[in-house]
């Protein structure tokens, strides 16, 4: 009983000290907790290359602000609202958050993130491309991060020049160029929007009701001309279509296919295995030369709601840091895959090729907001189903439509 | 280490959150209280009432892990102080129950050795995963074991696991063996061997699960083995003798816990196969006696419980010579044959051994079901004999010597 009173004696005078704080001596680190979504399920490839650039960040932020010390924790995008709930219920959700806009909207609509106290006076020098999009009053829910888009990409050895438009990806595909194409709908609408039928797959599959708007029979005809592309697309023996993209990653490392849609970020995976036979190129454009607009990905950074005053500010300075041209620029050049959000890094384009490709097709890509493109990450199963009874003929175009729309007005 | 110390950095920074340290706060304020109460004696007379206040402490946990979220605060931890409390309670309660149904001491003892311990240890991982995560917390390389890294998670196994398989392994293979016992019929001593066998086996495979988890290499076992080579030839050869003893002996069968031994002339019972010695029980003056294996495996050992468990017993006894042999025979067999606790089959048989100086020598020899009654019974039948010859009017004579005194 004595020793367990000491014991308790102990604990409350740990607890003094704690509530109190240590007067005098060095001042202890700042400790920040960082949760980083490092991807949908088996996404393995952005996985390793979201980890190896988080580590770069951290490394030199930490260089850079002596006594503060950063803690990376790496989820998949699964499982970071639940792990974030849970931590939040305890008080000891993380600092600052870096995920997709999906799983960042769901936080912010939850409170499990709150907005930004970045004034503009800070965020403006910075020219951050699409910062508008998250702007709730004088402050901002999300600052982007980084962009990440998508690209074709190829074996140079297999297919010397990349096709240029849809029509001609399904004449290489007929001469035999093995062709793997995902089906997953926020990675395959870039042949969507050869057709124009993107956008108003887009409006149709919001979430918000303000910006939702049903097809009319113009819209209705190129969304029927679209999937009767994917159907005749899989006709094509040497054109498969694959579950995922990590999937079709893998497939051309390992020499199995000749040319995909890829995410930028695959490109070091990629290369480390193909070498210099792998090329980037522009998503093959529509059969009346409309160009490809993929859905780009972008990384937005969110701040926790537990922190203290003191890890807020060392949150925000971190925000800053890796916002700032020298960390922009560095993360592009040494995290192949990603592009600055920040507008005052200029992207060698003369220099790089890969880098100009990656500018082109972000430029006509289309970037998420949480108000727009969430309705796709949300349907991604059922859509999945559907785009399959498409290519594999089970259903025929106009049912499966009929399908979408009706997925369209349930509530996801 | 380094990193170690990183990572218990990184929980600092989070429990020194206002939210969390409130919580604490709240939860060291319930269990003051409680404490409180049971310091001044209230609970300690009556276990059921401690329970029950524990049940009122987790209720108390849970009420104020909802109260603080309507006031804006996070009450995740109360609510996990609660878990953990309500969790406790119901062992406690489980606690009381057993030692109502099985032998007190035994299962505090089991308690203390084996629940306590691994409560704590899952409470502890418990907070940690809701903290931070085990997984990472888990790959911090600590040190280098034979050029391998040896992780936190894995040095925590080296440190913890045999520790909770020599300890937990004992009740379940203890209730392995009754079950076995019943559905094969097998007899005690059988079943205490399966019983340790089976011990034996899971702490091995834990072993072997254990090296080949922190990544021991072949020609790190190769270099365990040499150094304990040497060793066992200098040192600890005794104590491998007798493990090796003990283990063969399980094996072959000759040896098992509750068989009757005569060991320097006295007759004692197995009750407990250890790895280095067998505890017998002498039954003469109730000692126990600690027997090195290896003292079974190289010397005579006799045994009266080895094809079957009955034990030959023999009274010898003096008759007048003036008595025919034959009655006395036929009275020593009835009184044999009206003791309950000598066997019918065999028959118990007297025969006449010797023509002594002052008696007719006879020997009554019966069987027993239990080896370990026959001093017992010896002594009825002694008893029961001197009565018979008194009824039946035969002498049981002293020592006699005729003198002739030359003229």
């Amino acid at each position: 009983m004595r020793l367990r009173s000491r014991a308790g004696a102990g604990l409350a005078m740990a607890m003094a000290l704690l509530v109190g704080g240590c007067q005098g001596g060095p001042k202890p680190p700042e400790n920040l907790q960082v949760a980083i979504a490092t991807g949908v399920g088996s996404d393995a490839v952005v996985r390793s290359s979201l980890q190896r650039l988080a580590s770069q960040m951290a490394t030199e932020f930490m260089r850079n602000n002596p006594g503060t010390n950063l803690h990376l924790r790496f989820l998949s995008e699964g499982e970071l609202l639940p792990n974030l709930r849970d931590h939040s219920s305890l008080g000891a959700g993380p600092d600052v958050v870096i995920s997709r806009v999906a799983s960042a909207a769901k936080l912010s609509s939850e409170g499990l993130v709150v907005p930004s106290n970045l004034s503009p006076k800070e965020l403006d020098p910075l020219r951050i491309q699409f910062l508008s999009r998250f702007r709730q009053g004088n402050r901002f829910a999300a600052i982007p991060f980084l962009l990440q888009p998508s690209l074709a990409c190829y074996d140079r050895a297999r297919l010397p020049t990349p096709p240029a438009t849809l029509d001609a990806l399904l004449s290489r595909a007929a001469e035999g160029v093995r062709v793997g194409l995902p089906l997953e709908m926020d990675e395959l609408l870039w042949s969507a929007s050869g057709f124009g039928a993107s956008q108003p797959l887009l409006q149709l599959l919001e979430v918000d009701q303000k910006i939702r708007r049903p097809l009319n029979p113009t819209d209705r005809a190129k969304v029927l001309a679209w999937l009767g592309w994917l159907y005749r697309a899989n006709v094509q023996p040497a054109l498969q279509f694959v579950d995922s993209s990590d999937e079709l990653v893998h497939k051309l490392a390992t020499r199995q296919l000749d040319w995909i849609s890829c995410n930028a970020t695959a490109i070091s995976h990629l290369r480390r295995n193909l070498g210099s036979r792998l090329a980037v190129a522009l998503l093959p454009s529509g059969p009346d030369g409309q160009p490809a607009e993929p859905i780009a990905r972008q990384l937005l950074l969110s701040f926790g709601r537990d922190s203290t005053p003191n890890q807020r500010r060392v949150a925000e300075r971190f925000a800053l840091f890796v916002l700032n041209d020298f960390s922009q620029n560095n993360l592009m050049v040494r995290a192949v895959g990603n592009m600055p959000v920040n507008q005052n890094v200029i992207v060698p384009v003369k220099e790089s090729p890969q880098l100009a490709t990656m500018e082109r097709s972000l430029e006509a890509s289309i970037v998420p907001s949480f108000l727009q493109g969430t309705g796709l990450r949300s349907r991604t199963e059922a859509l999945r189903h559907l785009l399959k009874q498409d290519v594999y003929g089970e259903q025929p175009p106009d049912k499966v439509l009929q399908g979408i729309e009706a997925l369209s007005n349930a509530t996801p | 280490m380094t990193q170690l110390l990183y990572v218990i950095g990184g929980w600092i920074g989070l429990v020194s959150r206002g939210s969390v340290v409130l919580q604490v706060l709240v939860a060291v304020a319930l269990l003051l209280s409680y404490r409180v109460w049971r310091f001044r004696g209230r609970g300690s007379r009556r276990p059921w009432r401690a329970v029950l206040a524990k049940v009122v402490l987790a209720a108390l946990f849970g009420l104020a892990s909802l109260l603080l979220p309507q006031l804006g605060m996070a009450g995740g931890l109360l609510g996990l102080f609660g878990q953990i409390t309500a969790i406790w309670t119901a062992l406690a309660a489980l606690r009381l129950l057993l030692r109502r149904a099985a032998d007190a001491e035994a299962v505090e003892a089991f308690w203390q050795r084996a629940v306590l311990p691994l409560f704590l240890v899952l409470l502890l991982l418990g907070l940690i995963h809701r903290l931070d995560g085990l997984e990472e917390i888990g790959r911090v390389p600590l040190l280098k074991l034979f050029d391998q890294q040896l992780s936190l998670a894995n040095l925590l196994l080296v440190l913890g696991l045999p520790y909770f398989l020599v300890v937990l392994s004992e009740l379940p293979v203890v209730l392995l063996g009754e079950v076995m016992g019943r559905l094969m019929g097998m007899g005690s001593g059988n079943r205490k061997a399966l019983e340790l066998i089976t011990r034996y086996v899971l702490i091995g495979v834990g072993g072997i699960w254990l090296a080949d988890r922190i990544g021991l290499n072949a020609n790190a076992i190769a270099a365990i083995a040499g150094g304990l080579s040497v060793g066992l030839g200098f040192g600890i050869k005794e104590v491998f003798s007798n493990f090796v003893s003990g283990l063969w002996l399980l094996f072959e069968g000759s040896v098992h816990p509750g068989d009757v031994l005569i060991l320097d002339g006295e007759t004692c019972q197995v009750r407990k196969l250890g790895l280095r010695a067998t505890t017998l029980w002498r039954d003469r003056d109730n000692a126990e006696l600690v027997v090195p294996n290896q003292n079974f495996f190289t010397a005579t050992a006799t045994t009266y419980t080895g094809s079957d468990d009955r034990r030959r017993g023999q009274v010898l006894i003096g008759a007048s010579y003036q008595h025919d042999p034959e009655q006395v025979i036929a009275v020593l067999e009835e009184v044999a044959r009206a003791h309950p606790r000598v066997l019918t089959d065999p028959a118990p048989k007297a025969f006449l051994v010797d023509y002594g100086s002052s008696s007719i020598d006879y020997a009554l020899r019966f069987w027993m079901a239990d080896p370990m009654t026959n001093l017992g019974l010896s002594s009825e039948l002694r008893r029961s004999i001197w009565h018979a010859f008194k009824e039946h009017g035969i002498e049981i004579p002293f020592p006699q010597r005729v003198v002739h005194q030359a003229r």
